[in-house]
C-alpha cells in the first residue's frame, strides 16, 4: 500500500496547494517509493488472433506505483516457457516452431501497462461448460481501444476482479452479463440527481427536441416505424428509466402520435406503415466445406457445371465454403474467369487466348523506358503506388515473407498489368489486398490476373475517385442497422457516427484486414457465391455491429472511440459465427419482406422486385449496374 | 492553464442517456466543469493529424512515437486510426491523440469527421522521394478546406522529412524543405527517421508544446469561460444544435 498512499498524499497535496510543488513531490516520490504488486497472476496467456490458436504465456498484475494504479500484462520471462496451442476440444499442444527472438518480439508487441483510470470496461467470458476452454478477459479502454484477450489458464478471473474493485467500482451490464463496466461514482451520482430533477420536467417536449427524432419525423413514411420500433426498444433499456416513467412516456407518446398523424394527414404525405415485427433469428449452422468429390458431382461429362444444379452448387459454397485444395479450380468459376457453362476444352482454348492478351498488356508496361517515363507522369504515379504497396502487402504471410520473394514480383506484375487493362481506374490502395489471396491460391500470374479482373468487376466501384459507391453502401448499411437494431442506429446517430465511416475498411476491401488470410479466403468465396442475396457483405457488417451493441453503448463510446473499437476488432472476430449471424439476419429480413421499405428490398433483391439471380455470374447479378 | 476538454472527460456513465439525447448534452457541460473544478481528470487532449503521400511513413512515425517500435511489415493504411500517448509538459499531462490516415487523396473526404477539431496538422514527406515533397502544398490546402479550422492563417502545421537514414538516396535537401516552410509562415521543420527513431520523440514533443502554447493563447479569446475552460468550438456547436436547455 505504501506507494499508493504516497501517491494519494501527493495528489491531495496537489489539490490543496499550488501546483509549484507538484513536480518536486512527484519526482521525490518516484525516486523513493518502489512499485508494489498487489496481485500477480501467472499463467495468464495472451491470444494473438482469433484464428490463431497460439497463446503467449505471461503474468497479469495490478501494480501500485507512485503515479497511480496500473494493470499490467507481461510475457513470461522464462525463455523456455512453452507456447501453447489449444485445439477446439481443449487439448493443449506445445509450439516449438518459434525462435526465442520471435517469441520475445511477439510478446513485447502485445504487452501492456495501463492506468486503472483509463479502463472503461472489460469482457469477461467464461468457457462453455464441458468445452475445456479457459475463462478470459479483454480490457477495453476509454479511448475505445481494446487490449489483447487474456486467458486465465490456471485460475478463475475472480481474484483479479475482486482486487480491481479495490480501486474502481464495477458492475455487470444489464444487457450483457459478460460485459463488466467501470462505474464512475461521481458521474453516477450526478446522473441520479439530474434524473430526479427530470421527474418533474416535461420529458416529452424535450424528447421531441432530440435531433434524431426531429429528423425522423421529416421522413413521414417511417415515422410510425420509428415510434413502434425505435422508441420501445429505447425504452426497453432497463438502465434508463423507472417503470412509472416508462408508462407515462408511452402514454404521452401515443398522444403525440395522434397529433402528428392528424397534422401529417393534412399535409397529405403521411403513410401508415405497419409495425415492423421481425421474427426471431433462426438458428443457423455452417456446413462442411465443399469437397472435390461434391464439386465434381455437379459437373457434366464435358467438365461444365450442370446448369440445373448451379444454384444448388452456389448454395453449397455459401453454406460451407470450399476445401482449400478445390479453390484453384472453383475460384476461377466464382470470379467469372471461367464461365459455368464452359466445357474443359472450351475453357482451355479461351485460356490460351487470354494468356496471350495478358502477355501483350504486360509487355506494354514493361517496355516503357526511363526516358519515356519522364513524359508519362500518370504512368509513373501508378507505378510508384503499386511498388510501394506490393512491398507491404501481407508480408507476415509465409507466401510473401522474406526479401527477394519471387511472389512479390508476380503480384507486382499482375497489378501493373491491371493498370494497363484499366488505365483510367489505375491502381488504388486496397487493390493489392484483393490480389494477394488470388495469387496465393492460383500460384500463376495469368490465372491470377484474370481472376483479379473478375474480382474487380465486383469491386471496382469501391475505388472510383468520387467514392459515391462507398457512400451509397454506407447509407444502405445505416438503413439496415435501423431495421435490425434500432437502438444501435439511434445511438450512432446521437454520437454523430451514423455516416458509418467506421465501417469503411470493412466495405472497401471486403474484410481483408479484419480476418486472417485463410479466414478471408473463406469469407470471400461465400460472398462470391452471390447467395443468398446481393450485398450480403452489408449483412455481415450488420451482424458484427449488432454483436457490439452493448459494448458500444455501455461504454458510452463517442465518434472516435467507436472507430477505435471497430478497428481493434480486427483479427478477433470469429468468421463462422459472423456468417451464421448474417445469414440469420437475412432470413429475418426475408420473412418480413412485405413490410420492408422498398429500396431495401431492391438492393437485397428480395420480395416482389426480386429476380432470380441463380443463373447469373456474380458480376451480372450485381444490382448496382442499374443503380449507378 | 488552458484545457481542451477531451472526449475522455465525457466518459460519464449516465443512466438515462440513451433514452433522452437532450439530457446527455446537458450532462456533458455540467460534468465537464465539475470534473475540471475538482481537478481529477484534467488531462488536456491534443489531436494531431498526420497527412502526406502514400508510403512516406505516416504509420511508422506514429508507431515509433507511441510504441517505440519500427516494423517494415506495416500495411498500407485504409480508413483512419489513431494511437494515444501521454506526455508531460511543464508538469502537465497532455494526451496526444495521433491520427494516421490513408495516403491516397480519394479516401480523404470520408474521414473528415475525424479530422475536425484537430489541434495540429503534421505534414510528412519522404526525403528520398521528390514527388512526396511536391504534394505538400495540396495536402496543406486539402486539410484547410476539409478540417476548416477557425483561423486557417495561423493554424499550426509541422513538417516532417522522414527516412533521413537513407541519406545516400536523398532527393530533397534540408534547405529546400526549410525554404518551403518559410513561405508557409515559418512552419517548424524536423528531419526524422521512424526506422532509426531519429528525432521522432523530439519532433512530437515540440508539436505538443506548440499546440499547447497556442491553446493557452487562445484562452484569452474566450472570456465567456472565466475558469479558462475552452470547449472545442466544434463540440460546442454540436451541443448547442441539439439542446436548448
Amino acid at each position: 500500500m505504501l506507494p499508493y498512499l504516497a501517491y494519494r498524499y501527493v495528489k491531495n497535496k496537489r489539490e490543496k496547494n499550488q501546483r509549484d510543488m507538484d513536480s518536486d513531490l512527484d519526482s521525490m516520490v518516484r525516486s523513493i517509493v518502489p512499485d508494489k504488486a498487489v496481485i500477480s497472476i501467472p499463467g495468464v496467456a495472451a491470444k494473438l488472433g482469433e484464428d490463431s490458436k497460439e497463446y503467449i504465456p505471461g503474468v497479469l498484475s495490478i501494480l501500485e506505483k507512485s503515479v497511480g494504479v496500473f494493470i499490467e500484462w507481461r510475457p513470461s520471462e522464462d525463455p523456455d516457457a512453452t507456447w501453447v496451442m489449444t485445439s477446439d476440444d481443449g487439448n493443449a499442444e506445445m509450439v516449438h516452431s518459434r525462435s526465442p527472438e520471435e517469441k520475445r518480439d511477439r510478446g513485447a508487441r502485445v504487452a501492456f501497462s495501463m492506468d486503472v483510470n483509463d479502463l472503461s470496461s472489460f469482457r469477461n467470458d467464461e468457457p462453455k461448460r464441458g468445452s475445456g476452454g479457459f475463462p478470459s478477459i479483454r480490457l477495453i479502454c476509454r479511448d475505445g481501444s481494446s487490449q489483447v484477450p487474456l486467458f486465465f489458464r490456471n485460475s478463475s478471473t475472480g481474484e483479479f476482479i475482486d482486487r480491481l474493485q479495490g480501486y474502481i467500482t464495477l458492475r455487470r451490464s444489464h444487457r450483457d452479463a459478460d460485459l463488466v463496466i467501470v462505474v464512475d461514482q461521481k458521474s453516477e451520482a450526478l446522473a441520479k440527481s439530474v434524473s430526479m430533477l427530470d421527474e418533474n420536467g416535461d420529458i416529452l417536449s424535450r424528447f421531441m427536441q432530440n435531433p434524431y427524432m426531429t429528423a425522423m419525423t421529416g421522413f413521414s413514411k417511417i415515422t410510425s416505424f420509428v415510434q413502434d420500433q425505435v422508441i420501445p426498444s429505447v425504452l426497453n433499456d432497463t438502465d434508463a428509466v423507472t417503470q412509472e416513467e416508462k408508462i407515462r412516456l408511452m402514454r404521452e407518446l401515443r398522444l403525440a402520435e395522434e397529433q402528428m398523424r392528424v397534422h401529417s394527414d393534412a399535409a397529405g404525405e403521411f403513410e401508415v406503415v405497419t409495425q415492423l415485427d421481425l421474427p426471431p433469428r433462426p438458428e443457423i449452422y455452417r456446413e462442411l466445406p465443399v469437397s472435390r468429390e461434391l464439386w465434381n458431382s455437379f459437373k457434366l461429362s464435358n467438365g461444365s457445371i450442370d446448369p440445373m444444379k448451379l444454384h444448388h452448387l452456389k448454395m453449397n459454397v455459401f453454406r460451407g465454403g470450399l476445401n482449400a485444395e478445390l479453390r484453384k479450380e472453383a475460384w476461377k468459376c466464382l470470379l467469372g474467369y471461367r464461365q459455368w457453362h464452359e466445357s474443359d476444352s472450351e475453357f482451355e482454348k479461351r485460356r490460351t487466348e487470354l494468356a496471350k492478351q495478358y502477355h501483350n498488356m504486360k509487355s506494354q508496361w514493361m517496355s516503357v523506358t526511363e526516358d519515356q517515363e519522364k513524359r508519362f507522369s500518370k504512368f509513373v504515379k501508378r507505378k510508384s503506388l503499386v511498388e510501394k504497396d506490393v512491398a507491404r502487402t501481407d508480408r507476415t504471410v509465409p507466401f510473401f515473407q522474406g526479401e527477394d520473394n519471387v511472389n512479390l514480383i508476380h503480384l507486382h506484375n499482375v497489378l501493373m498489368t491491371y493498370v494497363m487493362y484499366n488505365f483510367d481506374l489505375g491502381y488504388v490502395q486496397g487493390m493489392s489486398d484483393f490480389a494477394s489471396p488470388l495469387l496465393f491460391v492460383m500460384k500463376d500470374e495469368v490465372d491470377t490476373f484474370w481472376c483479379f479482373v473478375g474480382l474487380m468487376e465486383m469491386t471496382h466501384k469501391n475505388f472510383e475517385k468520387d467514392q459515391a459507391f462507398i457512400k451509397l453502401q454506407m447509407n444502405q448499411l445505416r438503413d439496415l442497422v435501423m431495421i435490425i437494431n434500432p437502438k444501435l442506429a439511434n445511438y450512432l446517430e446521437s454520437e454523430k457516427s451514423d455516416d458509418m465511416y467506421f465501417c469503411f475498411r470493412w466495405v472497401l476491401v471486403w474484410f481483408k484486414r479484419e480476418f486472417s488470410f485463410l479466414d478471408t479466403c473463406k469469407l470471400w468465396e461465400v460472398l462470391w457465391s452471390g447467395q443468398p442475396c446481393p450485398r450480403f457483405l452489408l449483412l455481415i457488417c450488420v451482424a458484427i455491429l449488432d454483436s457490439q451493441t452493448n459494448i458500444i453503448i455501455d461504454n458510452h463510446f463517442g465518434l472516435t472511440e467507436i472507430l477505435k473499437h471497430i478497428n481493434d476488432l480486427s483479427m478477433h472476430l470469429k468468421v463462422d459465427e459472423i456468417l451464421t449471424a448474417a445469414e440469420a439476419i437475412f432470413h429475418q429480413l426475408s420473412a418480413s419482406q412485405n413490410k420492408l421499405p422498398a429500396h431495401i428490398c431492391q438492393y437485397l433483391n428480395i420480395g416482389e422486385s426480386a429476380v432470380s439471380s441463380s443463373n447469373n455470374s456474380p458480376s451480372r447479378s450485381d444490382p448496382d449496374r442499374e443503380d449507378l | 492553464m488552458s484545457i481542451l476538454i477531451s472526449l475522455f472527460i465525457f466518459d460519464i456513465s449516465i443512466s438515462s442517456r440513451s433514452l433522452l439525447g437532450f439530457q446527455f448534452f446537458c450532462f456533458q457541460r455540467n460534468t465537464a466543469s465539475i470534473t475540471t473544478m475538482s481537478g481529477t481528470r484534467k488531462k488536456a487532449l491534443l489531436k494531431v493529424i498526420i497527412l502526406g503521400d502514400s508510403g512516406v511513413g505516416k504509420t511508422s512515425l506514429m508507431n515509433q512515437y507511441v510504441n517505440r517500435r519500427f516494423s517494415n511489415q506495416y500495411k498500407a493504411t485504409i480508413g483512419a486510426d489513431f494511437l494515444t500517448r501521454d506526455v508531460n509538459i511543464d508538469d502537465r499531462t497532455v494526451t496526444l491523440q495521433i491520427w494516421d490516415t490513408a495516403g491516397q487523396e480519394r479516401f480523404q473526404s470520408l474521414g473528415v469527421a475525424f479530422y475536425r477539431g484537430a489541434d495540429c496538422c503534421v505534414l510528412a514527406f519522404d526525403v528520398t522521394n521528390a514527388a512526396s515533397f511536391k504534394s505538400l502544398d495540396s495536402w496543406r490546402d486539402e486539410f484547410l478546406i476539409q478540417a476548416s479550422p477557425r483561423d486557417p492563417d495561423h493554424f499550426p502545421f509541422v513538417l516532417l522529412g522522414n527516412k533521413v537514414d537513407l541519406e545516400s538516396q536523398r532527393a530533397v535537401s534540408s534547405k529546400r524543405a526549410q525554404s518551403w516552410c518559410q513561405t508557409k509562415g515559418n512552419i517548424p521543420y524536423y528531419e526524422v527517421s521512424a526506422k532509426e527513431a531519429l528525432n521522432v520523440e523530439a519532433a512530437f514533443l515540440a508539436i505538443a508544446r506548440d499546440a499547447l502554447a497556442r491553446e493557452s493563447q487562445e484562452t484569452n479569446d474566450f472570456p465567456e469561460f472565466p475558469d479558462q475552460i475552452r470547449l472545442n468550438p466544434n463540440q460546442q456547436n454540436q451541443q448547442n444544435s441539439g439542446c436548448n436547455c
